[in-house]
């Protein structure tokens, strides 16, 4: 591995190495703080969006032009390759968001969105310091910083009841959770006398190390909305609004997906006990994120279960990492590389949800209205399900690769069994939008606890919707809304360029991967 | 002990009684050093079990606030059988250590070391002696009193619960803070009776009243903790120890700054917490809470607290004249202040209020010329027949309905039992012979009349002599206006006495209000100081005094009408307005502590924001002016080849749109006919196979997830239980799972 | 009097780690669930006190981490009060059993 050069200024510069890749985390900082003031500074809403845009594409440049290998800050900053991935994944991410704020910011119907963007920019910043981190102090502040935007976000309006609600539930159980992590990293940094990664290499393999270090990672299942720690998510997707969700969603999930991955990673040395816990927190989360997600009928709650069930496949590979056999690293890629698919998709489907609205009925007749957003649409849900060419299905048969080479045959059953049952809520939103038909009824169901009081008739209709998946059957009704806002040609380019990430990234997948591994 | 005590022990009373006519011996200083050897008739006596006097209610507290509403008031009896617990403790430490001795020489002493600070221990201990004895069943007899009045008085209330179990955690507070030898724990304690003060005070939180008073309850106490604070660092720089003894040891030594510290430090706390001049101001309003609780804290416990720190430490501040010149001084203003306020007020619980400052004056007088004996023996006398005093004026306010003195009258005759209880009371106060308050309140006189005699300087007794006429005054005018004339109002006129839970407890504290001046040479005897009767002419002197205010009471109420109109006039108008606003003290407070208080913090948030902004606008400018420049060459250059490039452009595209014409829809066209043909053979392989099982999936899938979304009820508590209940279970599972798998 | 232990001191540190998380999932009104919160932080504080005096060779990084834990603190508790007032100002209530509108 290549240690930072000694000339501090020409690490300044193109290709980006030792201090220099500090840059970037400059760059957001100074997008975070245009947001912060852009009361007083040209543009407001819309300027600060373009700050956040140029910020995040310079900053994902940075990060695709660096060198991986520096070790700074005493040992407590590790830049590895996969953690240069993972920035340039959280900095386009963030990219995407700005550009889609910028066209809809606030002549284009959304209102005030300034604070919003110094949030994601100040999320960033989290998330790309967290993501290279080998310290647990940084660590735990840094995940601090990536999640706490969030908490804002998802009660961004504060007129909206449901909003505060979901924001308060996932500040309560988040907190919880980050404070049982923090007792349980008191306990590493006393019992390894160290806070970096290195000084945990040498803890020993009793009880007490074995729950604390089933403390720290249980909070960060939590943000990672693994199940049983995932009850925050639906409660909190459904209350935000999804223009902000679409931020909020997913670039915690990275920061925390990756730190927990390098995390295990490390500790599964000392202690391979975690290795059977992901396996069991897999398993929790696969069933529950693959079924209480066909019952969903609203788009945000449906992404939330979505997520649960990720989750579920990114602990799964983690465990097999964990296991420490031969391609342990390839495994902590295979994680890596499947949060950012299922990031970029969720971003996707929040982008189109926050211009159609918040129902899967209120994507009925999509193709006909805009044929552009329903294709786009398809090929998101694509991904996620799992269809080549896209990326999602290169992440899903890495999963499957690893999980063989484990030969953990059971799991790997289990796991396809459950791509299985999750396809059919992807396929609910190209079905809605391509063969649904917008009708005005009467009767407005506004949620899915609501369709429960119309009868356990509903089931039974969802029973037979799903054996009726491929024919042409009508489905439940639609609300009375209409399209919400049009399409800026600045959500147009960001859905777009997503869709073309999920499908290049996809065909192209060996440069991926490439650069994944450091070359 | 045994018979042949007892009777030596009444052997002695009578010896004294008979030394009657004329001889005492009178000696300022009653406490020794605690380095004099235990004298041989001490027995070396194991009190171990005294400690428990204060953890008795301690344990009602616990047990009663981890429970909720419901269950706390239907065990609302556990705190009152934990005092008589005390009490009885009490009681059997008063025989144990009988016939008592000096003050701060401990029979028995417990520490406890909690562990070391530097090369000093830190210690918690307990002092088992004279005073520490009597101060606990003065404590636990009013306490009880307390607490069963309030069953009858309290039984409305829905929150009763929560009362008794503040009400026990301060009963708790007061008996270790008395039996402590240890002043950082007096220390702890003295915070928690100040916060079970703020918590009886504002038990009506629901009322504006109420939540403000006990604000400036604990706040004006909280402002007088810093001198006890400051005090308390003093003391352990100076003496290396928070031990009693230790500190009573090396006082002699200390330089004269720390001396002066410490003892400035202690009175300062004494004045806030003992509502003395300055520091009044939170007493009157206090009177909003219960008045049972008011009972408790405002006439016996909390508001002696003060005063008895000073007393515990009368051998530091002797060594300190300033000092005691100073709480000489502070004691005789706030007499003279109180009982002027007492007689202009028009609620009877504010009369009471303003009368327990004054003597709270009284008492700091007495400790200013180092009557250590006349300071304790006052306070057991006037926690009596004060708490007497409150519980009485609850039963009677409850009866009539209001709280208002004019709106009374006529209740002697109405309200007998409560008339003759409450008589006894006003009559203590005043100092009528032969109650108790007479015997104490004239040894006051008694100890201010030699320090004049000694001193040359008459004052601080003439200002207590007329503190004592005032006290006449307004307890007779108030006794008048109360129970004699008309009943002036329809809840006057239909008020009865109180059942015999109320009037049980005060009929008891009646009857000591009256006898326990009568035991005052077996009390100096217990105390290790020489008392006797007074001698006739100091009776006559007092007596004289009480005489004259007594009159000037009564003749205030009879010419009551004519005075209101006299006293209405506009020349009198700036001083009624003064006594209205309790002497303008709050509005003080208010202008010099407050208002600049808010002001500061309002001009740090311009100053900030100000230099913020300035900051801000200097960036913006230099942005403009970048801005203009890049305008330009935007319009300029950009354009140009912008233009250029879109003609490039056009001409691409038809080129493409005629490739894409002819010969990419070709091959689409190819392409849709071969998929149409697969399609349909899939479907029939589809709708045959597949979707049986399918639909069984279907069916499963759908169960699952309606019984999961169940799960998902919408409360986040459920949530966070969950989680806990599944973290806990998986991390056990693990740990269990390894430690099998070590075995 | 014994010394006080190191086992001692984590016991009575996870005795204040479980009051606050009894108040945390128990209490009704938000704010008191955020003092709980705030005294789980205690808890882990006193905890880090407790190991870098027992632990040999945990001294300065424990420390270092008593410190950040403060800084987490005083954010988190920003972000949830300001999330308490804004929810009592929008819906009247700060009980979090009245919050039940987003469920299944």
């Amino acid at each position: 591995m290549v240690v930072g050069q000694t000339d501090i200024v020409s690490s300044f510069l193109p290709p980006f190495q030792g201090y220099g890749i500090l840059l970037p985390i400059a760059l957001l900082l100074i997008a975070a703080f245009w947001a912060l003031f852009a009361n007083l500074l040209p543009g407001k809403d819309r300027g600060a969006s373009l700050v956040g845009l140029a910020c995040s594409v310079l900053a994902t440049l940075c990060y695709g032009f660096s060198v991986p290998g520096a070790l700074l800050f005493g040992g407590r900053y590790f830049f590895t390759p996969d953690a240069r991935f993972a920035a340039v994944i959280i900095c386009l991410l963030a990219a995407l968001w700005c550009l889609w704020t910028f066209g809809s910011g606030q002549n284009g119907g959304l209102g005030r969105t300034r604070e919003a963007v110094a949030f994601a920019m100040l999320s960033a910043i989290g998330a790309v310091i967290a993501v290279a981190a080998t310290d647990i102090i940084v660590i735990i502040l840094a995940l601090e910083l990536a999640t706490m935007p969030s908490y804002v976000l998802v009660g961004y309006r504060r007129y909206r009841i449901k909003g505060l609600e979901g924001a308060m539930k996932y500040f309560l159980l988040s907190v919880l959770t980050t404070l049982i992590m923090l007792y349980g990293a008191s306990f590493l940094v006393g019992l390894s006398a160290s806070t970096t990664f290195a000084g945990l290499a040498s803890l020993s393999n009793n009880a007490l190390t074995l729950i604390a270090v089933g403390m720290v990672v249980l909070g960060m299942f939590a943000k990672m909305s693994a199940a049983p720690f995932h009850w925050w998510a639906p409660d909190a997707y459904e209350g935000a609004e999804s223009w902000a969700l679409s931020f909020a969603a997913v670039v915690p999930k990275v920061a925390v997906t990756v730190v927990l991955a390098r995390l295990i990673f490390i500790i599964s040395q000392p202690v391979p006990q975690v290795a059977e816990m992901l396996m069991v927190m897999a398993i929790f989360s696969m069933i529950v994120g693959s079924f209480a997600a066909l019952m969903q009928v609203n788009i945000r709650r449906m992404m939330a279960y979505s997520g649960v069930s990720s989750a579920g496949f990114i602990l799964l590979v983690i465990a097999m990492m964990a296991m420490g056999l031969d391609g342990s690293l390839f495994a902590l890629n295979a994680a890596i590389l499947y949060v950012a698919a299922a990031a970029f998709a969720t971003m996707g489907v929040l982008f189109i949800s926050a211009h159609e609205g918040s129902m899967v009925a209120d994507l009925n007749g999509l193709s006909e209205r805009r044929p552009g957003a329903a294709w786009a649409l398809a090929i998101i849900a694509v991904s996620m399900i799992g269809v080549p060419p896209t990326l999602g299905f290169f992440a899903k048969l890495n999963v499957f690769l690893i999980t063989a080479a484990a030969q953990q045959y059971a799991l790997l059953v289990f796991a396809v069994v459950m791509v299985v049952v999750s396809a059919f809520y992807y396929i609910r939103l190209i079905r809605a939008s391509f063969f649904g038909e917008s009708q005005k009824k009467t009767t407005v169901v506004t949620d899915a606890l609501d369709a429960e009081k119309e009868g356990m008739a509903d089931s039974q209709n969802l029973a037979a919707e799903i054996e009726a998946t491929f024919t042409d059957a009508d489905i439940e009704p639609a609300t009375s809304y209409p399209a919400k806002t049009s399409y800026s040609p600045c959500a147009v380019a960001a859905i777009v360029l997503i869709v073309v990430v999920l499908m290049a990234a996809g065909i192209f997948h060996n440069p991926i991967m490439t650069f994944l591994a450091g070359s | 002990m045994g018979l042949k005590g007892i009777v030596l022990e009444v052997a002695n009373i009578a010896t004294a009684i008979a030394c009657l006519p004329g001889s005492y011996s009178f000696d300022g200083m009653i406490f020794t050093n605690a380095l004099a050897p235990v004298t041989s008739w001490v027995p070396q006596l194991n009190l171990w079990w005294v400690a428990l006097a204060p953890l008795f209610p301690f344990f009602g507290f616990a047990l009663l606030i981890c429970l909720p509403r419901e269950l706390r008031k239907t065990l609302r009896y556990v705190p009152i059988a934990c005092l008589t617990m005390s009490f009885f403790i009490a009681v059997a430490a008063a025989i144990a250590i009988w016939p008592g001795g000096p003050v701060n020489e401990a029979f028995y002493t417990l520490q406890w070391t909690l562990g070391h600070i530097g090369a000093i221990p830190l210690t918690l201990s307990l002092a088992v002696d004279s005073l520490a004895v009597i101060m606990l069943l003065m404590v636990s007899i009013v306490g009880l009193c307390v607490q069963i009045y309030s069953l009858h008085y309290m039984k409305d209330d829905e929150r009763i619960g929560w009362f008794y179990c503040i009400m026990s955690l301060f009963l708790a507070a007061m008996l270790g803070f008395v039996l402590s030898g240890n002043i950082l724990l007096q220390f702890a304690l003295w915070e928690i009776m100040g916060v079970c003060s703020y918590f009886l005070i504002g038990f009506w939180y629901r009322n504006k009243a109420p939540r403000q008073a006990s604000q400036k309850a604990f706040l004006v106490t909280r402002a007088g903790d810093v001198g006890f604070f400051i005090a308390l660092s003093a003391i352990f720089v100076a003496a290396q120890s928070f031990e009693l003894s230790q500190i009573f040891a090396t006082a002699a030594s200390w330089s004269p700054f720390l001396l002066a510290v410490v003892c400035l430090g202690l009175i300062w706390a004494a004045i806030g917490k003992s509502a003395q001049f300055p520091m009044s101001i939170w007493l009157p309003d206090a009177m909003a809470g219960p008045t049972s609780g008011s009972a408790l804290i405002h006439a016996a416990t909390m508001v002696v607290a003060g005063v008895f720190l000073l007393l515990r430490m009368l051998p530091v501040l002797t060594l300190y004249p300033l000092a005691m010149n100073i709480i000489l001084a502070v004691g005789v203003i706030t007499a003279l202040y109180g009982g002027l306020l007492a007689c202009f007020q028009k609620e009877l619980k504010r009369v009471l209020a303003f009368s327990t400052i004054s003597q709270l004056g009284f008492l700091f007088a007495a400790l200013g010329v180092g009557a250590g004996f006349v300071a304790a023996f006052h306070t057991i006398t006037h926690a009596f027949f004060k708490a007497l005093l409150f519980l009485a004026a609850g039963a009677i306010i409850a009866a009539t309905g209001t709280k208002y003195m004019q709106e009374m009258g006529g209740l002697a005759k109405r309200m007998p039992v409560t008339f003759a209880s409450f008589s006894i009371g006003a009559f203590a106060l005043a100092g009528v012979v032969p109650l108790s308050g007479f015997f104490s309140k004239d040894e006051i006189f008694k100890a201010l009349l030699h320090h004049g005699h000694d001193t040359g300087n008459y004052l601080a007794f003439a200002g207590i002599a007329i503190a004592g006429a005032l006290t006449a005054f307004y307890v007779f005018k108030s006794w008048f206006t109360i129970f004699f004339g008309k009943p002036q109002t329809e809840g006057s006129a239909n008020a009865r006495d109180a059942s015999t839970l109320e009037t049980v407890p005060i009929a008891v504290l009646a009857v000591l209000a009256a006898v326990t001046g009568l035991a005052v040479i077996p009390l100096g005897v217990f105390l290790g100081y020489p008392a006797g009767w007074p001698p006739l002419y100091m009776v006559a002197i007092s007596t004289g005094v009480m005489v004259f205010g007594a009159s000037m009471g009564f003749l205030a109420y009879a010419y009551r009408t004519q005075l209101k109109t006299t006293f209405a006039r506009p020349s009198y108008a700036t001083a009624s307005a003064a006594i209205a606003a309790d002497t303008y003290l709050n509005a003080l407070y208010q202008h010099v502590i407050i208002r600049p208080y808010f002001w500061l913090s309002y001009a740090l948030w311009r100053l900030d924001v100000q230099i913020l902004d300035s900051a801000v606008d200097g960036v913006t400018w230099l942005y403009q002016q970048f801005a203009r420049l890049s305008y330009i060459f935007d319009v300029r250059v950009i354009d140009g080849a912008v233009n250029g490039i879109s003609w490039i452009y056009v001409a691409k595209t038809r080129a493409a749109k005629w490739f894409d014409d002819h010969i990419i829809d070709g091959i689409v066209n190819g392409a849709s006919w071969s998929f149409v043909l697969s399609s349909r053979l899939a479907r029939i392989f589809d709708v045959r196979v597949i979707d049986g099982f399918v639909n069984g999936l279907g069916q499963l899938s759908v169960i699952i997830g309606g019984r999961l979304r169940t799960v998902q009820s919408g409360e986040v508590q459920w949530y966070q239980r969950l989680m806990l209940g599944a973290g806990i279970v998986l991390l056990a599972a693990f740990v269990i799972v390894f430690v099998l798998r070590g075995l | 009097m014994p010394e006080v232990g190191l086992v001692t001191a984590l016991l009575f540190s996870a005795t204040l780690f479980s009051v606050g998380l009894y108040g945390a999932i128990s209490r009704k009104a938000a704010v008191s669930i955020l003092m709980s919160l705030e005294i789980m932080l205690f808890a882990i504080t006193l905890n880090l006190v407790a190991l870098a005096r027992f632990v040999p060779g945990a001294q300065p990084h424990a420390w270092f981490f008593i410190i950040f834990i403060m800084v987490l603190g005083a954010a988190e508790i920003a972000i949830g009060l300001s999330l308490v007032v804004a929810l009592y100002r929008r819906a009247r209530t700060s009980k979090v059993e009245d919050l039940r509108e987003l469920k299944g």
